[in-house]
């Protein structure tokens, strides 16, 4: 071993000063900040539950619609006549398909709000939900599309 | 928002944070100890790893938010340091009663269990390095880099990265041996 592998040998026996534990949980604190994996938060899912209960109702309207069409004409396709009872027949429906497209996103930057408040990162998503439901009891099948509008801010730790 | 959209994107945080934290708490450690060479106290080199970590998510952003590589990592540490540094010159111009006291007794790990009185001497020799030759001593050494790595991190050749690393550890051996015949004759 010559003189600079027996002095470099010595150097790495010497073990500078780390982090306190103090500035390591500061800086995992600060990556969650700016990630802004604390913004989301958790999910409730009853929140979730209630749009498919939305859904659910409006298509129970359409098709409940589409069914007093028949009763004021007085018109059944297969000539039997329809009661009051096939509201509660065609109610069940399948859910085929649901999806969530991401038609585009925009990034406004950092927004500086005028009442001085904490800076933010702002991003604007373009989301398409649709929806395939079925309709067991007569076959038809009935898309939803529903957009929407979503905004995302970040805020900014301010330096 | 709703939920899929929100779990999505809370996902890709997730996936993002535990990325940085991984790489944070594999390099924090020499991060923190090329700050602390180039500042007077923890307080001042742990701001100065936080700061840079900061500048480095930002520069990052634009590149798919992945972790950082090293040599990036220490060439923003070093702009961050210099800028601390001049901070710290305008502030001791306007504060010119007050004492600043270095403390260097804690750039190294507790030592009071260790009963090796060259590596005692080999630290007090480290500390006393030039600038430059401190600087790659501590990257090539403590911070896991390549002369070709150091050399990008400090913007100069792999070569001269090299014969400041070697010309380092020559004044080390000397300093060393002068330190070793004081204390013992």
């Amino acid at each position: 071993m010559d003189s600079y592998e027996l002095m470099e040998a010595k150097l790495q026996k010497l073990v500078p000063a780390s982090l306190s534990d103090v500035a390591q949980c500061e800086l995992e604190t600060q990556i969650d900040e700016l990630t802004g994996v604390n913004h989301f938060g958790s999910i409730d899912k009853r929140e979730y539950l209630k749009q498919w209960g939305a859904v659910a109702a409006l298509l129970t309207v359409l098709v409940a619609l589409s069914s007093a069409a028949f009763l004021v004409d007085g018109y059944e396709p297969n000539g039997q006549v329809v009661n009051d009872s096939a509201f509660e027949k065609n109610a069940a429906f399948t859910v085929l398909n649901a999806v969530n497209r991401m038609e585009a996103v925009k990034e406004d930057g950092v927004i500086y709000p005028d009442d001085g408040g904490v800076p933010y990162f702002r991003y604007r998503y373009e989301v398409s939900n649709d929806y395939r439901v079925l309709d067991e009891q007569t076959g038809t099948v009935i898309t939803v599309r529903q957009p929407s509008y979503e905004v995302v801010t970040i805020p900014q730790k301010v330096f | 928002m709703d939920f899929r959209s929100q779990r999505s994107l809370r996902k890709q945080a997730a996936r993002c944070s535990s990325e940085w934290k991984g790489w944070i708490r594999a390099n924090g450690a020499r991060l923190y100890s090329y700050a602390r060479q180039r500042s007077s106290n923890r307080e001042d080199a742990e701001d100065m790893v936080q700061d840079a970590l900061i500048r480095l998510w930002h520069y990052q952003e634009e590149r798919g938010n992945v972790a950082p590589d090293l040599p990036l990592a220490y060439s923003v540490l070093r702009f961050v340091a210099m800028d601390h540094g001049r901070k710290l010159g305008r502030k001791k111009r306007k504060e010119e009663a007050v004492i600043y006291f270095h403390d260097q007794s804690e750039l190294w790990l507790d030592t009071s269990t260790e009963d090796d009185e060259e590596a005692e001497m080999l630290r007090s020799a480290v500390n006393q390095l030039g600038e430059k030759l401190r600087e790659v001593v501590t990257l090539k050494v403590w911070g896991a880099l390549t002369f070709a790595q150091i050399g990008e991190s400090m913007a100069i050749s792999p070569n001269t990265a090299a014969s400041r690393y070697r010309y380092a550890l020559e004044q080390l051996e000397q300093k060393l041996e002068t330190l070793k015949a004081e204390r013992y004759g």
